[in-house]
């Protein structure tokens, strides 16, 4: 019974989408009343409870182990231990949209309270439409195409299991992360297209915005380095990201959103550029649909693929087409109103803002080319090629560099104009100084052999110093946007010099070993010394323990192979002993000899933990960035509600704004 | 569900293992170097360093030889694309194929420095009234 | 025309390619071997392991090469296939990456539809046909060429349809 009620509120919360998605049709002076907005946000509340409750509904499927439910037997067994139950509701297809519309509901209830009083009423309400939209087409695509409550009598007397990858705390709560961040995009893409309606844009809604940016943005950083994580420990390959195509659909959003708070911070500071503005919200979100297509349509292969399913494809396309087309139809037709032009000099902050943009921009269209370009060859005919990591590793490092360098420049350039001279004399006489003796040092070091990780060091380290000068130049007042950015800088350059030297200086091994064998890694003597069996709940297999041996002494490292009998599959577990500076990674392979000699991967992996330190920097730094409390002021909007009139509007606005460029006008110089 | 999945690991998991790693440290760090540059076939999206399918060790045990018989890496690739096509090459070769793969990522920046360039150098359409405000 | 107009004609192109993408038929990658001579090879004979047999043997005339192994679960479904038709066209067998004893095993329990069967359990002559998975099959012209390659397994249809016509027409070319 609890199922049906599930379902059935499914529906209930797409009846209630519809009724949001049609204030579309209902004219301005009535969205302008207070008594609209409450009711709306009483819509959206109500609409994600309903949501929530069929999630339960699923829940309680999983828990009780109903195999009546069809996803459950498909995803569930019996023997799974109850936290995987808990994460096989997102561990396939039907469960994960389900997830995606139930984030997608929270972050609007969590948006329509945040902004009220931030954001005009009409323009707030216009917001709510357009997710009621883009959750409308998720709850009609997840009804009529994957259910997740279809049931199948009589029940199987047991469930197929959750797919043993999937068996991991790390990719629990992945999915989530992720698509907190996927979904999270539509915020800022209904208000793009809330503007464009509107036919107007203020500094100061972008300023109320920038929250709702950041968040999205944090959240997708940690999935994706989540994921990264995961797939470090638990592919047993010792690698942490195989541009894979799934993997670069989430890089994809995470560039061009990395651009869009960018982008935000020139149109609210300079009042201009907002038509790039409203265009790089589309395109985040556009590209986070393409993701989820990509997944979904089984249009391209790929390790993560969830199914291979023309029609789901079909109709993801169909509904991207409505949104994305109907939106930039929108920002064709009324675009050109929020376009106030550029009046700067290339040599100012925002100048360079946009030449970062540019570099985000073009790094996420390169990866979407390669990810793409195998199929359109194979579409015009011309025969198949393979574009791996070997080419994306290659033409985005420039861009990354050259990333790297405006971030060193760009906290010390200030608005509207910069001189050469005054920016060398004040700040560059110590960053050009550390970079030139670590990048002599390390071209030294190196002796040309890395280049390219040389350059990149060069460079991230002088970043990382910039960075700390900067947070000492605001001692006195420091903003948590300030620091929140400087944060987030940091974090990126520890990621960078961590990918760096991670890929550039790992070292492999696969070799055999009986007990008793000994290899030697890296300085450290790794020896086989006892093989076991071992029984999980759901699964057989043998557990090695190694011991490795260094003039510090011996340490212990045990690594698995899992045999999951409800799919038959073989799952590595891999040992690794962590360092700060260095991974010793061994994974068991496959058995020679009925199982006497074993094939074992050995990897020496320096830096590694950086990488997923820095994306943990970042993601603080774009929390501290959110909670700045300019963001969070609703005074100026007082005046708003109670007058419509462009003139007073547009003289709150340039108070406000300018009051704010004066306060930190006066700390940046 | 996830039918994709189970098919690929059980072909990937198929294995009876050997042992293949060249003695040499030198040829062992081109040999790493090229099975990650060259393609599983079997495998949906696997290098062959990463696969632990038949296919792929045999395919590795071969290059271990070549490369210990003197092979340079060119040959081991070109020995690949002989018999498995071109799609077997992670690295693909700038070639008439392939000129718009390589150059796009150089053509996209133009491109936008261009259209930055446009609408940076056209006249303001309404008027800066923030120019006199700090 | 309006700049603003770009990003939507961009947007469209990206769908329609996608779409057409989506309707795409399902394709295989495509071999380096055809067009070209079979590459030299010897094996032996899974059945008479003292014989060997050596690509002189397929020349002459038109034969199709089938690669299979007792591991692969599409191989037992293409079986049955290759019993019916095994009659009409030469049909040598290539038994890829596989335990001898099973292989005999599994042709006294199914029947062999092979003239000859090669045993490549190294698969090393695997590797010089490009062959990536089981079960391939390779239709070779009376030249020694390489004309076809069906990557999976063949279905009646297919046989009917495809396999038989190009033999024909391969042996009409042969004869004329």
């Amino acid at each position: 019974m609890i199922i049906e009620w599930g379902h059935l509120f499914l529906w209930m919360a797409a009846g209630l989408s519809a009724i949001q998605a049609a204030l579309v049709f209902i004219p301005t002076a009535v969205l302008e009343q207070g008594r609209v907005r409450s009711t709306t946000m009483r819509l959206v509340a109500v609409q994600s409870c309903l949501v929530l409750l069929s999630v339960l509904a699923l829940w309680y499927a999983f828990i009780t182990s109903d195999f009546t439910v069809l996803y459950v037997a498909d995803n569930s067994n019996t023997m799974l231990p109850l936290i995987y139950r808990i994460s096989a509701l997102w561990g396939a297809h039907e469960g994960s949209l389900l997830l995606w519309v139930l984030v997608l509901s929270l972050w609007s209830v969590l948006f329509s309270f945040g902004l009220r009083g931030r954001l005009p009423q009409v323009l707030l309400n216009r917001c709510l439409a357009v997710l009621g939209w883009v959750s409308l087409a998720f709850l009609l695509f997840m009804l009529f195409t994957s259910n997740p409550f279809a049931r199948q009598f009589p029940p199987p007397l047991q469930g197929r299991d959750l797919n043993p990858l999937l068996q991991d705390p790390g990719l629990a709560i992945h999915p989530p992360l992720l698509y907190m961040g996927y979904v999270g995009f539509a915020l800022p893409f209904a208000f793009a297209v809330a503007v464009l309606w509107q036919g107007e844009i203020k500094p100061a809604w972008v300023r109320s915005m920038r929250p709702w940016v950041l968040f999205p943005w944090m959240s997708l950083t940690l999935g994706i380095a989540l994921g990264s994580w995961w797939a470090y420990h638990e592919l047993g390959w010792g690698g942490w990201w195989f541009w894979d195509p799934v993997e670069n659909a989430s890089l994809m959003p995470w560039l061009v959103g990395t651009g869009l708070i960018h982008a935000m911070a020139v149109s609210e500071k300079r009042n201009m550029g907002h038509g790039w503005v409203v265009l790089l919200a589309i395109a985040a979100f556009a590209l986070s649909l393409l993701g989820t297509f990509l997944v979904r349509s089984g249009i391209i292969i790929s390790v993560h693929a969830f199914a291979n399913d023309p029609d789901r494809g079909i109709f993801i396309l169909a509904f991207f087409f409505v949104l994305i087309g109907g939106s930039l139809g929108l920002f064709a037709w009324r675009g050109s109103r929020l376009m106030t032009g550029f009046t700067m000099s290339w040599f100012s902050r925002e100048g360079l803002l946009l030449v970062n943009n540019l570099l985000l921009v073009v790094m996420a269209m390169t990866i979407l080319w390669g990810t793409l370009y195998p199929l359109s060859l194979e579409l015009l005919g011309l025969g198949q090629v393979s574009v791996g990591g070997p080419y994306f590793e290659k033409v985005t490092a420039p861009w990354a560099l050259a990333l790297l360098l405006m971030l060193m420049i760009i906290p010390f350039v200030s608005w509207k104009r910069q001189s050469w001279r005054s920016l060398m004399t004040r700040h560059m006489a110590l960053l050009g100084a550390i970079g030139f003796i670590v990048a002599g040092g390390l071209i030294w070091l190196w002796n040309w052999k890395m280049w390219l990780a040389g350059i990149a060091i060069a460079l991230a380290v002088p970043v990382l110093a910039s960075a700390l000068y900067d947070l000492w130049r605001h001692r006195k007042a420091p903003s948590r946007a300030i620091i929140g950015m400087t944060m987030a800088h940091i974090g990126f350059s520890v990621l960078i010099i961590g990918a760096v030297i991670a890929s550039g200086f790992k070292v492999e091994r696969e070799v055999s070993f009986s007990v008793g064998d000994s290899q030697t890694l890296g300085g450290h003597e790794f020896t086989l010394v006892d093989l076991e069996s071992i029984k999980g709940q759901n699964y057989d297999g043998v557990r090695a323990w190694f011991s490795m041996q260094d003039e510090h002494g011996e340490r212990m490292l045990s690594t698995e192979k899992r045999f999951y009998q409800a799919r038959s599959m073989g799952m590595t577990e891999a040992g690794i002993m962590m360092g700060w500076w260095r991974d010793f990674y061994v994974a068991l392979g496959e058995p020679i000899d009925d199982g006497q000699r074993w094939t074992v991967r050995l990897y020496s992996e320096p830096l590694v933990r950086w990488i997923w330190g820095g994306a943990v920097i970042m993601f603080l730094g774009g929390g501290m960035a959110a909670s700045d409390r300019r963001y969070w002021r609703s005074k100026q909007l007082e005046h708003e509600s109670f007058s419509n009139e462009e003139a007073s509007v547009t003289l709150a606005v340039t108070n406000v704004h300018g009051a704010a460029l004066a306060e930190s006008g006066e700390t940046r110089g | 569900m996830l039918v994709v999945w189970m098919v690929w690991i059980m072909v990937c998991t198929a294995a009876s293992a050997r042992e293949y790693e060249p003695e040499d440290p030198l040829v062992r760090d081109r040999y790493y170097a090229l099975t990650h540059e060259l393609r599983c076939l079997v495998c949906q999206n696997q290098s062959l360093a990463e696969s632990e399918v038949d296919l792929a060790q045999e395919l590795k045990r071969q290059i271990a030889d070549m490369l210990e018989q003197g092979a340079t890496n060119e040959g081991v690739k070109q020995y690949m694309v002989d018999r498995y096509g071109a799609y077997v090459l992670y690295d693909p070769p700038f070639g008439p194929r392939t000129w718009l793969l390589w150059l796009a990522p150089a053509l996209f920046f133009v491109f936008g420095l261009w259209l930055l360039w446009s609408v940076v150098m056209r006249p303001a359409r309404t008027g800066e009234h923030q120019d006199n405000e700090t | 025309m309006q700049r603003s107009v770009l990003p939507l004609i961009a947007m469209s192109f990206l769908v329609l390619f996608l779409a057409v993408a989506l309707f795409r038929p399902s394709s295989h990658h495509d071999s380096a071997l055809i067009g070209k001579p079979i590459p030299k090879f010897a094996g032996t004979l899974l059945l008479k392991p003292d014989q060997t047999f050596t690509r002189q043997e397929l020349i002459g005339h038109v034969a199709v090469i089938n690669v299979w192994a007792t591991w692969c679960p599409n191989c037992r479904r293409e079986h049955a296939v290759l019993m019916k038709y095994a009659s009409r066209f030469p049909l040598y067998g290539l038994n890829w990456l596989d335990d001898e004893v099973k292989a005999r095993q599994w042709l006294q329990a199914l029947g062999n539809p092979y003239n000859v069967i090669i045993s490549d359990d190294d698969g090393t002559i695997g590797i010089d046909l490009g062959v990536s998975g089981a079960p391939e099959t390779f239709v070779i012209d009376a030249a020694g060429i390489v004309r076809e390659k069906y990557v999976g397994p063949l279905s009646d249809e297919q046989v009917e349809n495809e396999l038989l016509p190009l033999i024909r027409s391969l042996t009409a070319g042969a004869s004329s």
